[in-house]
C-alpha cells in the first residue's frame, strides 16, 4: 500500500550521546542520518556497547509499526493535540498501576532544542525498567509497551499521524480478526469527526461502520475493484468506495458513513479528509505535493474526482527536500487545483 | 457467545472514542470518561466482557485523555484487582477456575474434592452441614454449640483460640474460621482445616480444654453430584443482569447478617447494610421519589423503605442508573429494546420505595417470585422463627464453568442462611459485588426463597459463601424444609436440584 506518497517527509532531533541527531521519515520510512549503518550498530550493542538512542527510536517505531494502541492514543485529527514528553511516559508509567515510580536507568539529560526555534521539552531519558516482580510479566510486557507508544507519540504531532498510517496500512492489509472492535472504533473516532466538520453536524451524530472486504480488514486500494463482503456476513460483492447518507435536518440532522479501514491510511493520515467542502472518500492516485482523490460534494451525491494540491502552511515547514533543521508540522493542507 | 462479546468491545471502545472528543469543559470529558468506565462494569457484570479487555481499554483511554490533559480516574482500582490476583487466564481478572489456584497454582481437578454430607439425626449440639476435603484443606461449615455459661462476651477470638483439630491417625490440624453469626453460645460459620486428612483417618474431632466440640466422620468416599439438568439459560445476557440486580434490590430487605446479640436492627443497620448491596444496583438517585414507598410497608416506616433510606444520601461515586443501564446493555446489543424486564425492575424500584426510577414501566406486573419476597417483607408482623441446622452435603453439577457444594442451610433469630463452597465463582472482591449467579431455593410447600450472596471467604481454590434466604426456612414447620429445590442461575447456564435437608 502506498500511501505514503502523499505525505512530504518529516523529521525530528532526538537527544543521541551526547549530542542530537535527527530522525527522518520520507516515504513510509525511517532512517537515521548520523547512524548509516543500523546493523552494524546493533551489533555492536549486542556485544556489549551502547546502543544509541536514535537506533533505538528506530527500533521501536517498527515494532509498533502494527500497534493498535498507537490509534487509540494519538491524534483524531488536526485539531486533536497530543502533547506527551518521555517523563511523561515514566509518570504514566506509575499513575497506571498505583506503583512508585520506576527507577532511571540514565540520568535525565537537558530537553534539547529543536531547530527553528521551538523545543519539545522531555525528549531525553530512556525509559527506566518495570519494578521486577510488582506485577505479572504480561502486564508488565503491556506497560512496557504502552510506555514505547508514548515515546513514539513524543516525536511529534508529524510522526504521530505517519506511525498511525502506517498502523492502519499494516492492518488495511490483513484480516481483522479479533481486533476489529479495535479498528472499527480507530475509523470511527476519526471519520466521524471528520464527517460532522463536513456537515456542519456534532460528531456523535454520525454512526460510522467500516466498509468491509473479504480477505482484509477493508477494501484494497480506494476506488479500486469490488470487495467482497455483505453485512458483516463476507459473501457478497461490495463494490466502490463506501457509503454515506444524511437525514434530518438542523439539530436533528443525522449521517451514517462506511468507509473502508485503508482510508485512515491513503486519506486521514495524509490530511485528505474534508478539501475545498469536499469529504474524501478515497485516494485515486496518492502523491505530493499533487494527488487525486475521489470525494463527495454532499451526503448521497456521487463522488468525484478532484485533482488536489497540498502545502505546509507551518513558517518551520520542511521545504520538498526535507532538510534538516526544520520542524515538521503535523499535516500539509490541501486544496483542491481542480475537477477531473 | 464470541460475537456478543464482540459488539460489547466494539460499544464500550465507541463509548471511550465519544469520550475523547473536543468537550467545552474538563469536567464534561471527566464525564464521559466515567460513563465509559460504568458502561465496562456493566458489561463485565454481564458477563459479556472479559474484565481484562475491560481494564484494557479503560487504561488506554486513561492514557488517550491524559495526554491530552484530562484527569480522569477509570482504572486504578480495577488495575489493583488484576495485580492482587495473579495467575493466568482468568483468574487474573477475577475468577477462581476449577484446577487454578487464586495464586495461579495448578491444583488437582473437581474429582479431588471430596464431600461428605453429615450424620443425620443429631438434632441438639454442634452440628456439622457438611465436609468439603480440597486438595490442601477441609471445609466445614458447621454450628458449634460452646458452654451456654461462657456467656457473649467470652464468645470471641480467645475462644477461637482454644480450639485444637486432632484426627485419630495422629494428625493435628492448623484451625480457622470465617466470620459467622452468633446466636446465644452457638456459632455458625464454616471451620478450615489444614491440612488434609490423611488417607488413614476415620474420624476428626475439634475440642476445646479437651472438651470435645464436634467430631467429623471421614469417610474415603464422597457424594457424587446430584442429578440435576443443566440447561441453557433462555434469558439474554443484559435481562440476566437485570434479573441480579433486581434480586440484589430485594435482598436490600435481608438487612444485615448481623450477631443477633446485638440486638434487634435499627434503621441505621438497614441502611449500612442496604447501602453496599445498593451501591451496585445501578439505581441511586439524591432525590426520594414522590409519594414515598410502594405497596409494602418497611419499619422504617412510610415514605423511606431501607432502600429508598440509602438512596437519599448522595453517592459519591456514582453509579449508571437505570436508563444508563439498560441503555448500555441495548447499546451493547445484550438486551433487546422489546424486553419487559427493564420494566419490571423498575416496578421493583416503585415497590421499594427507591427514588428517582423512570415512571413509565412501573405499572408493570411484577414476576410473581418478587412478588413473594415483597409480600413476606410487607407483613406487619412476621412469625418468630425457631432456630435449626440443616444438613445438606450435594455436590452440584458444573454450570458455566462453576462447581457448588451446598453444605447446609442455618435458621437463627434473623433469618435463614445457605452455606455453599464453590469455585470457578467470579472473585467476591468488593461488598455488593455482583456474584454472577441468581440462587432461589424452592420449598415443598412452592414458596420461593431468594439467595442473596451477604458474606464470603476467599479461599486459595474455594470461596465459602453465605447466602440470606428471603424469606427465611421454618424448620419444624410442616412440609417446609425437609426438601429444597434449588435453581442456579449463571449467565448461560441453570439448574435446577432437588435437595434433601436433615434439620
Amino acid at each position: 500500500m502506498n500511501w505514503h506518497r502523499s505525505l512530504p517527509p518529516a523529521e525530528v532531533l532526538v537527544p543521541c550521546g551526547s549530542s542530537s541527531h535527527a530522525i527522518r521519515w520520507e516515504a513510509g520510512q525511517l532512517s537515521l542520518p548520523a547512524h548509516p549503518d543500523i546493523e552494524a550498530e546493533l551489533v555492536l550493542a549486542a556485544l556489549g556497547g551502547d546502543k544509541p538512542r536514535c537506533v533505538e527510536v528506530a527500533e521501536t517505531w517498527a515494532a509498533h509499526a502494527g500497534d493498535l494502541d498507537v490509534l487509540m492514543a494519538g491524534p483524531r485529527s488536526r485539531a486533536d493535540q497530543v502533547t506527551v514528553n518521555w517523563d511523561d511516559a515514566e509518570e504514566h508509567r506509575a499513575n497506571w498501576f498505583g506503583l512508585p515510580s520506576a527507577p532511571r536507568s540514565v540520568p535525565r539529560l537537558p530537553a534539547p532544542p529543536i531547530a527553528g526555534g521551538g523545543s519539545r521539552p522531555g525528549i531525553g531519558p530512556r525509559p527506566g525498567r518495570i519494578v521486577p516482580g510488582r506485577l505479572p510479566e504480561e502486564l508488565q510486557r503491556r506497560v512496557q509497551a504502552r510506555i514505547e507508544v508514548l515515546h513514539l507519540l513524543a516525536l511529534g504531532p508529524a510522526f504521530q499521524f505517519r506511525l498511525a498510517g502506517a498502523v492502519t496500512a499494516a492492518w488495511a492489509a490483513r484480516p481483522a480478526g479479533g481486533r476489529r472492535p479495535e479498528l472499527v472504533a480507530a475509523l470511527s473516532g476519526r471519520l466521524a469527526p471528520a464527517v460532522g466538520q463536513w456537515l456542519g453536524i456534532d460528531p456523535d451524530a454520525v454512526i460510522v461502520t467500516p466498509w468491509e472486504t473479504g480477505d482484509s480488514a477493508d477494501a484494497g486500494p480506494a476506488g479500486e475493484a469490488p470487495a467482497t463482503e455483505g453485512s458483516g456476513t463476507k459473501n457478497s460483492v461490495r463494490p466502490g468506495w463506501g457509503m454515506l447518507t444524511a437525514t434530518g435536518s438542523g439539530a436533528g440532522r443525522r449521517a451514517r458513513a462506511s468507509l473502508p479501514v485503508s482510508w485512515l491510511a491513503s486519506a486521514w493520515a495524509c490530511g485528505l479528509t474534508v478539501v475545498d467542502g469536499h469529504l474524501v472518500v478515497a485516494v485515486e492516485e496518492p502523491g505530493w505535493p499533487r494527488a487525486r482523490v475521489l470525494a463527495l460534494p454532499a451526503p448521497d451525491e456521487p463522488p468525484v474526482n478532484l485533482d488536489v494540491t497540498g502545502i505546509v502552511e507551518s513558517p518551520e515547514a520542511l521545504d520538498d527536500t526535507g532538510a534538516p533543521g526544520n520542524a515538521a508540522p503535523a499535516l500539509p493542507r490541501w486544496t483542491a487545483s481542480g475537477t477531473v | 457467545m464470541a460475537a456478543v462479546s464482540e459488539r460489547a468491545e466494539t460499544y464500550l471502545r465507541l463509548l471511550a472514542e465519544a469520550a475523547l472528543r473536543p468537550a467545552r469543559e474538563p469536567a464534561e470529558a471527566a464525564g464521559r470518561a466515567d460513563r465509559v468506565r460504568r458502561a465496562a462494569d456493566v458489561l463485565v457484570d454481564a458477563g459479556v466482557l472479559d474484565d481484562a479487555a475491560a481494564t484494557e481499554i479503560l487504561s488506554m483511554l486513561h492514557t488517550a485523555l491524559r495526554v491530552r490533559g484530562v484527569q480522569a480516574t477509570l482504572v486504578s482500582g480495577r488495575i489493583r484487582r488484576v495485580a492482587v490476583l495473579p495467575g493466568p487466564g482468568r483468574a487474573v481478572f477475577g475468577h477462581l477456575p476449577a484446577g487454578k489456584s487464586a495464586a495461579g497454582r495448578d491444583v488437582p481437578a473437581d474429582d479431588a474434592w471430596r464431600v461428605v454430607p453429615a450424620e443425620p439425626g443429631r438434632a441438639r449440639g454442634s452440628r456439622l452441614m457438611a465436609l468439603i476435603v480440597t486438595a490442601d484443606r477441609v471445609i466445614a461449615p458447621a454450628t458449634l454449640r460452646f458452654s451456654a455459661s461462657a456467656g457473649l462476651d467470652e464468645l470471641a477470638a480467645p475462644l477461637f483460640a482454644d480450639l485444637t483439630a486432632t484426627d485419630d491417625a495422629g494428625t493435628s490440624y492448623m484451625i480457622s474460621f470465617t466470620d459467622g453469626t452468633w446466636a446465644g453460645s452457638s456459632w455458625t460459620g464454616t471451620i478450615l482445616l489444614r491440612p488434609p486428612p490423611p488417607a488413614g483417618a476415620s474420624e476428626l474431632s475439634i475440642t476445646r480444654r479437651d472438651v470435645p466440640i464436634l467430631t467429623l466422620r471421614l469417610v474415603p468416599a464422597g457424594s457424587p453430584p446430584v442429578d440435576a439438568p443443566v440447561r441453557p439459560v433462555d434469558d439474554s445476557p443484559g435481562e440476566r443482569l437485570l434479573h441480579r440486580r433486581a434480586e440484589a434490590l430485594l435482598g436490600s430487605l435481608a438487612g444485615p447478617s448481623a450477631d443477633p446479640s446485638a440486638g434487634p436492627l435499627t434503621e441505621e443497620d438497614r441502611e449500612r447494610a442496604t447501602g453496599e448491596v445498593l451501591r451496585s444496583l445501578g439505581l441511586n438517585t439524591a432525590t426520594p421519589a414522590a409519594g414515598g414507598a410502594g405497596p409494602v410497608a418497611y419499619p422504617a416506616g412510610p415514605g423511606t423503605g431501607p432502600a429508598g433510606a440509602v438512596l437519599s444520601r448522595a453517592v459519591s461515586h456514582r453509579k449508571p442508573d437505570l436508563a444508563e443501564l439498560v441503555a448500555t446493555l441495548e447499546g451493547a446489543g445484550v438486551l433487546s429494546p422489546l424486553s419487559e424486564v427493564p420494566a419490571e425492575v423498575a416496578a421493583l424500584g416503585q415497590a421499594l420505595g427507591v427514588p428517582g426510577l423512570p415512571v413509565h414501566g412501573c405499572e408493570a406486573r411484577l414476576p410473581a417470585r418478587w412478588a413473594g419476597v415483597l409480600a413476606y417483607y410487607g407483613r406487619r408482623h412476621q412469625p418468630p422463627l425457631a432456630p435449626g441446622t440443616g444438613s445438606i452435603g450435594a455436590v452440584l453439577p458444573e454450570i458455566d464453568g462453576a462447581r457448588f457444594v451446598v453444605a447446609g442451610a442455618r435458621t437463627g433469630p434473623q433469618g435463614t442462611v445457605l452455606h455453599v463452597v464453590g469455585r470457578g465463582t467470579p472473585a467476591m472482591i468488593r461488598p455488593g459485588q455482583d456474584p454472577g449467579f441468581s440462587w432461589w431455593a424452592r420449598d415443598e410447600a412452592g414458596g420461593w426463597h431468594l439467595g442473596v450472596v451477604q458474606g464470603w471467604h476467599l479461599g486459595t481454590d474455594a470461596a465459602a459463601l453465605r447466602l440470606t434466604l428471603l424469606p427465611p426456612l421454618r424448620p419444624g414447620s410442616p412440609g417446609t424444609a425437609s426438601t429444597l429445590t434449588v435453581e442456579v442461575t449463571g449467565s448461560a447456564q441453570q439448574l435446577t436440584a432437588d435437595l434433601a435437608v436433615h434439620w
